[in-house]
This record gives structure tokens, sequence and C-alpha cells, in this order.
């Protein structure tokens, strides 16, 4: 008799069958786990998801007398077969945990120690200083526009403005002031808001509603630091800023190609790697340091650190070159065949500038970068990719520099490796087969991060590989819920499900507002029901035609380069930001240039740390060799509830939005976010009830009815879900006078969003994850069956349930397969159409990515949702519909290699050095940067398999002794040069600060030949702080040798390649 | 039956076909195409608010057609040419 894992744990968990089987002695993998199931017999069995990466491994909670007693992986989960790592093993720890804190702390300014404070006392004065801080700081409106006040003035030689005497710019573009206007902006930049991708869907849907509610502007989460250039980066590419993916169809690839640490970072979910391989697919891992990844790959191809775009660069030359490109694909689903205009250069024509730079604004003038029009308005093609001027020449031409010669000067990569891996990965290519890629943070941290991604997306697009079985691009986010985060709008710079944030200049009105940032063409124009849909979610009744749905309740950004991350941190240190709520997230370490970020937190006025543990933050006050009493800020700490204690849905990062279930309740005062937003919120409303000002209508009109119930007031987070999905606010009839919706009910999708004000809805991209009162699809767990190998019961993908996105793309222009090998879905003409009295529909095994009814001949659409899509026009978010392989990003059309801002060598494929409009913060000696000469190493930084993040880990016992403690791994050559042993300790030193750690001298990180010149490298973990349950968690901060650089689109910052300095000893 | 606001912004909105600053003359499509002969005094608003003659203009560009209180259209730049093959999520 044999039982597989998945039954035996089905069985054991209610019942005594398992313990009967254990007992029989049947193997020694039952018995083994028979001891498991006496701790979980007649134990109540509560859905679950992990709460630290983004695979989001679903998990079963065990509870027995209200208490979690055990903590398995879910064996009917699709995506993870029941499997968890570590991390997702020692979840229990979580909840039962000994440094767990469960009282609220108060720590008064200048005070050595916490107080204990009743929860109400803290709730009541935190929202008194929310208060306070917005009043002070509040800008109901600015005036814009006018005379201004001073002429500026120009030095001599240098390029003047428009209609100066000397100025470059025709004397027609003089400067007319526009009449002086007051616009309404109702923003506050006095507090900063850190929501966090570990909390859930609906808390980070709560921060972003009432953070907006109250005018903040200062809102972000962690994945700003983490894979915020992954979302223009995508979509830029394709549409949408997310995996294109599943995780289970990486079985189906016939090349995988992991540029991050796959199989440590995100191990359960690399068993479709394996899986993959054990089918003939070949790996190859693309890494500065050799991991397991490497050691499970085909091939190791050891590259420098921020050089990325070179390697992918080459890759796509080769392609093209060698013949080895998908024609057809690229002719029909990207822009390849595009003309563009004659004006528009390349760094090939202009020695590392693209056509249009502005060397005085650091910025590019764009106006070059666009297609040829024909008489007709249409973009000019040539379907046989020849034209000189077409997308495809200047790609070719962009990166016929990026040879094999170059990727070895560049990368360090030697040539033959190079040209060996470029023909196996490109052969995945064509009608039969396909690869897959992945990244995460190697491609993301830098100051080239939305290019680096790009140019890995636009490789695949070379060779046919987006939409596809086996294709696509995978990301790979390193929290629970990086991905949710992001769609909810806990972001500076957009609203739950992207939209952007108003601009005071651009956007003074909700007309300009929906005109500016509405595109004529692809789903997006149905951008005003989105838009509308979420007013009403926010303010409800008082969001109505007449006052343009409450627009200007919304507070609205002064500049697009402010509130990030990075720019609030240095607002601290200025004094701007006077008030802080973090959340879930650890920016004592987690940030950029920490030492400098936590100086800058010593200067708030007061600061509200709501988490599971003391953390770092929590503890900025009584750093080791800070005086407590040098620092006036009031810290207020609110205990916090795990996963496991709450409801809510966490969307990992193929989208997979997964229910887990409050199995206990929390112990003491903690309790779950929600409840803090929720008890916050109603505060906050009761302290401006008396208020007849209108900068406070935001406040009180916002819709805040949650329902909180019980001695913690835990808010009932479906009505949240329910609100996110979206509901009909009155009765709804169509076009015929037939109802449709009933007021209240939910939507079933976002084809029925409304822009009359007749639909509520928090995130359109959300829209069918909760159809109607109890079907939750976030919490369906129904194993895969049959052909659906990619379980679509099991839980909710956005949008509506897809799983491979750009799905159109997996047949070919005429709806056919492109291969019975690696068909998905396909046009069957055949099927009952739309009406009655037509045929023809998509079908096959995903829910297209692509109107239903839309046949493969389908001329462009002149009106309706899906305005100027036609039937191969795949990317049907993309204005063009087609796959950018050229694209609008602030620092290039195309991605183009520049070093990284500290690096051993000048750049060699042009006179740039650096990223010419990359961000760079001015905060004096606290971000120098270094140079070879001083700091001859390149430093990495990476992530382990038994440590998350900023150190949640550094608090769970199970996991802190599986490691010794903080380490430097360096080389074998390097250590002997600098008579360093395994094990001693070490100071690595940067300008921004020095940490000490151990030196792990290993075989695994090996010297680069950069332009023919011996380069050292040196890898550090960065989860380390001064704070952990065992000497072995607690080490110096990693991120304290980092700078204060940013990516220009999206401010990440550069962490992946540093310059460092490295010596033996730590005086 | 009345026009939705989703509707009314995608009829109320054109775009640049071709630009003739010397002749005055513009291009534009919206459900079909049109031209335009300009007055000498029509201008651009940039989509920095800063007036501007039509060679600012781009074809592609997005733009509304407004008359003025002076009888002479302006018109008005919504978005840029290369917004639209920009990412639509930022």
């Amino acid at each position: 008799m044999s039982l597989s894992r998945r039954e035996f744990l089905k069985y054991s968990g209610t019942s005594a069958t398992g313990v009967a089987l254990g007992a029989r002695g049947v193997s020694l993998a039952p018995v083994e786990a028979a001891a498991t199931s006496l701790r979980i017999k007649e134990a109540k069995v509560v859905p679950g998801v992990c709460p630290y990466c983004a695979v989001g491994c679903a998990q079963l909670i065990y509870v027995k007398d209200g208490k979690i007693v055990d903590i398995e992986g879910d064996p009917d989960t699709p995506h993870t077969e029941g499997a968890l790592c570590p991390k997702g093993s020692s979840t229990y720890q979580l909840s039962i945990n000994a440094r767990r804190l469960t009282k609220a702390l108060y720590r008064a300014a200048g005070s050595d120690k916490w107080e204990e404070k009743p929860l109400d006392w803290m709730m009541a004065e935190i929202a008194k200083r929310v208060k306070q801080a917005r009043d002070e700081t509040f800008v109901e409106t600015v005036t814009l526009g006018g005379p201004p006040k001073e002429e500026p003035k120009v030095k001599k030689g240098e390029p003047g403005k428009p209609g100066q005497a000397d100025s470059p710019y025709p004397a027609e573009m003089k400067k007319a002031a526009p009449p002086a206007k007051v616009v309404t902006v109702n923003r506050c930049e006095g507090v900063a808001w850190l929501g966090s991708s570990v909390l859930d869907n609906e808390e980070n849907y709560l921060i972003a509603k009432l953070s907006r509610g109250i005018g903040l502007v200062n809102v972000e989460n962690s994945a700003r630091l983490c894979h915020s250039a992954t979302v223009p980066a995508l979509g830029a590419s394709y549409g949408r800023g997310a995996m294109t993916t599943n995780l289970i169809d990486v079985i189906n690839a016939d090349v995988i190609m992991p540029t991050s640490n796959w199989a440590e970072c995100h191990p359960v979910s690399y068993k479709w790697v394996m899986k993959a391989k054990e089918r003939g697919a070949k790996v190859i891992h693309v890494d500065p340091r050799f991991t397991r990844t490497s050691a499970t790959a085909d091939y190791w191809v050891p590259i420098r650190s921020g050089t990325n775009i070179v390697f992918f660069g080459g890759l796509i030359s080769y392609a093209i070159e060698s013949g080895k490109y998908f024609h057809d694909y690229v002719a029909h689903y990207t822009n390849a065949p595009f003309l563009m205009d004659p004006a528009f250069k390349t760094p090939t024509d202009l020695d590392g500038f693209f056509s249009g730079f502005d060397p005085e604004k650091r910025m590019y003038d764009q106006s070059t970068w666009k297609y040829q029009l024909d008489g007709e308005g249409n973009a000019k093609r040539d379907m046989t990719l020849k034209d000189p001027n077409t997308v495809f020449q200047h790609l070719r031409r962009h990166y016929s520099r990026y040879t094999a010669d170059m990727v070895e000067k560049v990368c360090g990569i030697p040539k033959a490796k190079f040209l060996e891996v470029a023909d196996v990965y490109c052969s995945a290519s064509g009608p039969e087969k396909t690869a897959t890629a992945s990244y995460a943070l190697q491609l993301n941290q830098s100051t080239n991060g939305v290019q680096q991604i790009r140019a890995l997306c636009m490789l695949q697009l070379v060779l046919g590989n987006v939409g596809r079985p086996g294709g696509g691009v995978v990301a790979l986010r390193g929290h629970s819920n990086v991905q949710g985060a992001t769609d909810m709008g806990t972001l500076y710079h957009m609203l739950p499900g992207y939209p952007p944030m108003p601009l005071q200049g651009p956007h003074p009105t909700f007309k300009d507002y929906l005109e500016k940032t509405t595109p004529t063409t692809s789903y997006w124009v149905n951008n005003p029901k989105f838009v509308i849909s979420q007013f009403k979610a926010w303010w409800g009744d008082a969001a109505t035609k007449d006052n343009d749905f409450a627009y200007d309740y919304l507070p609205k950004r002064e500049k697009a380069d402010a509130y990030s991350h990075q720019h609030f941190m240095v607002g601290m240190r200025e004094g701007k930001v006077k008030g802080f709520i973090c959340q879930g997230q650890n920016p004592a370490v987690d940030s950029p240039n920490a030492k400098m970020v936590r100086g800058a937190m010593r200067n708030l006025k007061w600061m509200v740390v709501a988490d599971l543990f003391e953390t770092e933050t929590a503890q900025v006050w009584k750093e080791p060799g800070i005086d407590p009493k040098t620092c006036q800020t009031e810290v207020f700490f609110i205990p916090a509830a795990p996963a496991a204690e709450k409801d809510g849905s966490l969307t990992n990062t193929m989208r997979l939005a997964q229910w887990h279930q409050r199995a206990v309740d929390s112990p003491g005062d903690a309790r779950s976010d929600a409840a803090f937003i929720v008890d916050l919120g109603n505060r906050l409303k009761k302290l401006y009830a008396e208020s007849k000002e209108k900068k406070d209508r935001p406040v009180l009109d916002l819709v805040w009815d949650y329902k909180p119930e019980g001695p913690k007031q835990e808010p009932n987070i479906e009505l949240v879900l329910r609100e996110i999905n979206g509901f009909a606010t009155r009765d709804i009839t169509d076009k015929d006078g037939k109802p449709t919706y009933k007021a209240g009910q939910h939507l079933k999708t976002f084809a029925h969003l409304a822009d009359d004000g007749s639909t509520a809805c928090g995130n359109w991209l959300m829209t069918g994850i909760f159809p109607e009162e109890g079907k939750n699809l976030a919490a369906r767990r129904e194993r895969a069956k049959g052909a659906d190998y990619m379980a679509h019961n099991w839980g909710f993908a956005w949008p509506a349930n897809r799983r491979i996105l750009y799905n159109r793309a997996s047949a070919d222009p005429s709806g056919k397969p492109w291969s019975e090998r690696k068909k998905l879905i396909w046009w069957d003409p055949e099927a009952p159409g739309a009406t009655p009295d037509t045929k023809g529909k998509w079908v096959g095994g995903d829910v297209p990515d692509f109107g239903a009814f839309t046949a493969p001949n389908a001329p462009r659409a002149k009106d309706g949702p899906f305005k100027g899509i036609g039937g191969t026009d795949a990317f049907i978010m993309r204005a063009d519909g087609k796959g950018g392989l050229l694209a609008s990003v602030l620092d290039g059309a195309f991605p183009e290699h520049y070093e990284p801002f500290e690096s051993p060598t000048k750049n060699l494929l042009s006179k740039v050095q650096n990223n010419p409009v990359a961000k760079v913060w001015n905060i004096g000696d606290t971000n120098e940067l270094g140079t070879p000469d001083k700091y001859p190493y390149i430093l990495t930084t990476y992530r382990l398999t038994e440590h998350h993040a900023a150190g949640t880990s550094r608090h769970v016992p199970w996991l802190s002794e599986l490691f010794p403690g903080h380490f430097a791994e360096i080389g074998v050559e390097m250590a002997r040069e600098l008579g360093i042993a395994n094990g001693d300790m070490i100071t690595v030193e940067t300008p921004r600060g020095k940490i000490k750690v151990r030196a792990m001298v290993t075989e695994r990180i090996k010297p680069f030949i950069i332009d023919g010149k011996k380069v050292y490298q040196v890898g550090i973990p960065w989860h380390w702080g001064w704070a952990g349950v065992m000497q072995s968690s607690r080490g110096d901060i990693t991120n304290d040798l980092v700078a204060s650089l940013g990516d220009p689109t999206t401010f990440i910052q550069e962490s992946k390649a540093l310059l460092c300095n490295v010596r033996k000893g730590v005086a | 039956m009345t026009q939705s606001l989703t509707d009314w912004l995608q009829h109320s909105r054109v775009t640049v076909v071709a630009v003739d600053p010397d002749h005055h003359r513009l291009r534009v499509k919206g459900e079909g195409c049109t031209d335009l002969s300009c007055h000498e005094r029509t201008v651009v608003i940039t989509e920095d608010g800063v007036e501007a003659p039509l060679g600012a203009l781009n074809p592609g560009d997005v733009v509304r057609i407004d008359e003025t209180d002076r009888g002479v259209a302006t018109v008005v730049v919504l978005r840029r040419v290369w917004e639209q093959i920009a990412s639509p999520e930022l």
C-alpha cells in the first residue's frame, strides 16, 4: 500500500487514519509523519498562506483549544504541491514566540525606556498627532502660473532658456506666462505612511484610501525598494507591470534562464524548473555568484553586477544576426515593423545618448521618439522589417555594438561561454519551442533598473516567448504581497489599479486629469470608469457628477520627482516630514543609506511602528551608540498580528490572490493592521466631526464603515474585499431597460464598471474576485484537474482569472495555435459567438486575455472598450496593441548600458559613464560616492533562504539557529591577497559607512576580468541588524553601505553594484 | 441615449496627423481626418501650460481644439506622442 504525502496529510488532520497507517510501519515517511499527526489529531484545520516570500505557499493551520499547534503546507496547492521552505516551515513561530510584543508601548521624547500604555490611549494620542501634523502642514490650494518673480539669468557660455538671446531654442518658443490659477491640491506633506508588501491586499487598500483621504502624498510600501522597476519595465514592454506567466507553466519551457538565485530565494517554486529539467529543458543561470541555482543549472554564467543590459543586448543581437528570432511573431505582435521618425537617433549615432538630451535639465525631449504616420494618421509599417527606419532595424543597429567581445569585456563573461549559452537560449524560439526567463533584484536595484528589466522583456519578444506556454517573464518577488500592495496603490505615484496620482500642474481639474491620463486606444480607454468607480467607493454619496465625483478630495502631487521612500527619508532629515506611520516594514535596516535614514527618523516629532517584534525602526532612539536623550521623537509601538491571526488575501508573484483565515485570536493588545487603520480612520473622523472647513470634507465624507467587532474591534475584511471588487450603487438596467444589477449587488466583471456613478469599485483589476455574496474566489481551493494544469479554480488571478497574460499571442495571426506542442488558446470559428446569430470565439486552456469574440481578422476597433485594438493586437493594454520593442522610458527608447555610479571601469560602450538622467540626492557628505582607487572591490548584496528581508526571521529562533552570523563572501584569491582566512572578522567600507562581518572565503565567488583587468567582488547578505533573538541573528546593517541614488523612473536604489574596500580586522 | 463620459472623452480629443506651420495648416484625426486652416494667431498650449506656435506640435500628439473668446482656435496639448508608447503603468 502506498499513500502520497498529499493524501496522508489530508487524512491525518482530523481523524485517526494517519496514526493507524503510521503505526503499521508502511514506510519510514509515514512513521515520521505520524508523530506530527499526534499533535494535530482532532485539531481544527484553517486555511492559511505563508507570509514570507511571494511564491504564496498555501498552508493548513492546525488549531486546538484556541491555539495554533502546527502549520503545514497545503498539499492541494497546485503551484507548491504542499511544500514549504525553512521560512514557511517556521511560520508557527511568528505567532508562538516569546519575543513577540503583545502590549502597546510608548516612548516619550527624550526618554530612555518604553512605557506600557492602554491601546485606547495610544490610538487616541496617535490620532491627535496625525491631525495636528495634518493641520499644521496641510496645503489646500496653490496658485500656479502668473508672471515669473524673477527673470532667469544665464551665465555666459551656457545654453539659455527659450527666447533668451543666446538660447539654442527657436525664438518663437519664448515662454508666455500662463495666467495665474488657483488649484485645489488638498495635500499634506508633513506625514509619511509606509505600508508594507507583507500586509494583506485589504490592509494596503485601507491604507491607500485613508492616507489619500487625509491628504497624504508620502505613501509607500516596501515594493519601492525591491521591485518598483518591474512595473514600468513590464508595463512599457507589454502593457501591464506584472509577471506575465504562471509558476506551474514553467514546466513547459524548453530553456529556463534564471537571473536571480531562484533556488534559494524562492525555493518552493523552483520545483517547476527542476520538473522542466527532468523533461529535457536546459537551465542557464546568470548570476555574479555561484549558488544552489547554479549547481542545478546546465550552465552558470557569471556576470558582473550592473551589466545585465550588455548581456541581454548581446543575446538580442545574437538572436537577430543568427536568424534565430521568431520573425512572424515579431512582425505581427511587436512594434518592430513600425517606422520611426527619421530624426530619431540612438546611442549608436550619438555616442551614448538618444536624440533630445537636454544636459541642463538632465532629461530627454522625446519629440523625435515617435512613429511616422500616414495621411490617415496610422503608423507606417514595413512588414518585411527591412526599412532602415523600422523599429526592428533601429533595434538591430543599436545592439550591434553589444557583441560577444563586448559582453566579455564589460560583463566579464568569457566569449566562448556567452556564445554557447546564446545559442542554447535563442534556440528556444519559433512555433515549437519557448523559453522562460526570471529575474528579481539583480535587475531591479539599479540606477538602470527599469531598463535592465526592459532588456530582458525585449529579448523575450524577439524570441516570441510572451503569452505562450513555457514562455514569459517570471518576476520573483521577495515579500508575500509585493504584487498586491502595488496593485492596491500604497505607492506615492498611483491609485489602486494603476491610474496615476494627480499632479497639480497638469491635472488641476478632473477634466484635465482624464484628458491627459487616458490613452486614446487600448483597454485603458476605460480609465474614466475605473477612477470614477473608485471615487464612489471612497466618497460614496459625496462623490457626484456635479463635483466631478470628488476629484478635488484627492491630494495632488506637487511634482513627479518627490514623495518616494528615499525622498521622504530625506524629507525627515530636513524636518519637512514630521510624523511617520510604519507598518510591517523595517526602514532602519532596509533603506538605502540606512545610517542616514536612521538619523533622519530620529529627527521626527513622532513615529508609529506596528509590527510583531521590536524592530530596529522601533528602537531607533536606542540604537547602540546613540544617547536616547538626544532623540526627541515620540514612538508608539502597536503590536500587530501575523497572517495566521487575521482574515485577508495575499497576491503572490503570479497575480494569484489567495485568502487566509483567522485561525486564532491575537494575544494581548495585538490585532490586525486592518484594525489599526480602521480604528485610526474612525478616530480621525471623530476629531474632525465638528469641522466646517472645506479641507476636512475628504476626511468626513470618506466612506469608512467596516463594522469592527469584538474586543479587538476587528473589521469585517470581506466588506473591504467587496468594496475592492465593486458593487452597484443603485439599480442598474441595460440599454433595453432590463435589470442587470440591484443596488448593492457585487459586480461580476470590470467590463460592467460605469462612469456615471452607478458603480463603486476600489480596484478595477480585482473585479470578479468576489462576484457575489458568499463567493469569495480568493478563498476557493480546488486542486488542478485534468487538462487545467494551471488550476483556474484555485484562488483568483487578476485580471479576470487569466493565468497567462497576452495569451492571444499563443496563436498565430490567423488564430491557430503556433504549434500543437505550444497551444494555449485559439480561435474557434464554429463556437457560438457574442450574439445568437454570430459564430466565433477564443477557446482553450486559459481565459483569453483579449476580446473573447474579437476575430483574428477584425480591424482595429473604432470605438468601445477595446478601441484601437484589432484581431492581431495581442497586447491590449498598450496603445498600439503591440509588444514594445521600442518604448518611451525616461532614460531611453531602448535599454542602453551605463555603468553603475560606483564602477571599477569606464563605460566601454560610449562616453556616457552613468545613466545621465538618474536621481542623485544632494545630501552632502552622507552620500559621497566611491572611486576605484580608494574602493577597489565590487560589492553586491543578496538574501538567504533562511532569513527574510530586513529581519523578521532574526526574531524566529528556528531560523536564527540556521545561520551562524553575518558574513561577507569573498573569493579565495582575494582573501589570499588581503591575508584573510575563512572566519576572520573583516571591515567592509564605503564612503557612507562601514560594517564588521565575518569573512566567508569561498570558491563560489570568482574575480572578473573586466576590459583585461582583474576585479574582485564581495557578496554580502543584508538581513542583519542589532536586534535579534540570539547572537547569530545580530549584526551590522549592510544597507549602511548603500548610496542615495535612484533609477529615474522609479527612484529604486542601486544596491547591487557598489564599490567597497575590505580590510582584515575591525579596528 | 446620453453619451457616457468615457465616450465623450474619446470623441472630444483628436490626434495630430500632420503639421505645416509655414502654411498654418493642421491635419487632425478624430472619427475621420480633418484638414484645418489655422489663424496666424492660433496658439498651442503645451503640456506645461506654455503658449507656443504650431511647430510645437508633433504628429501623433493628442490635442483638444478650443475656440477662445477672441475667435481664434487654441490647440491644447493633452498627451504627447511619446506618451502613447510609454508604459500605461508606472
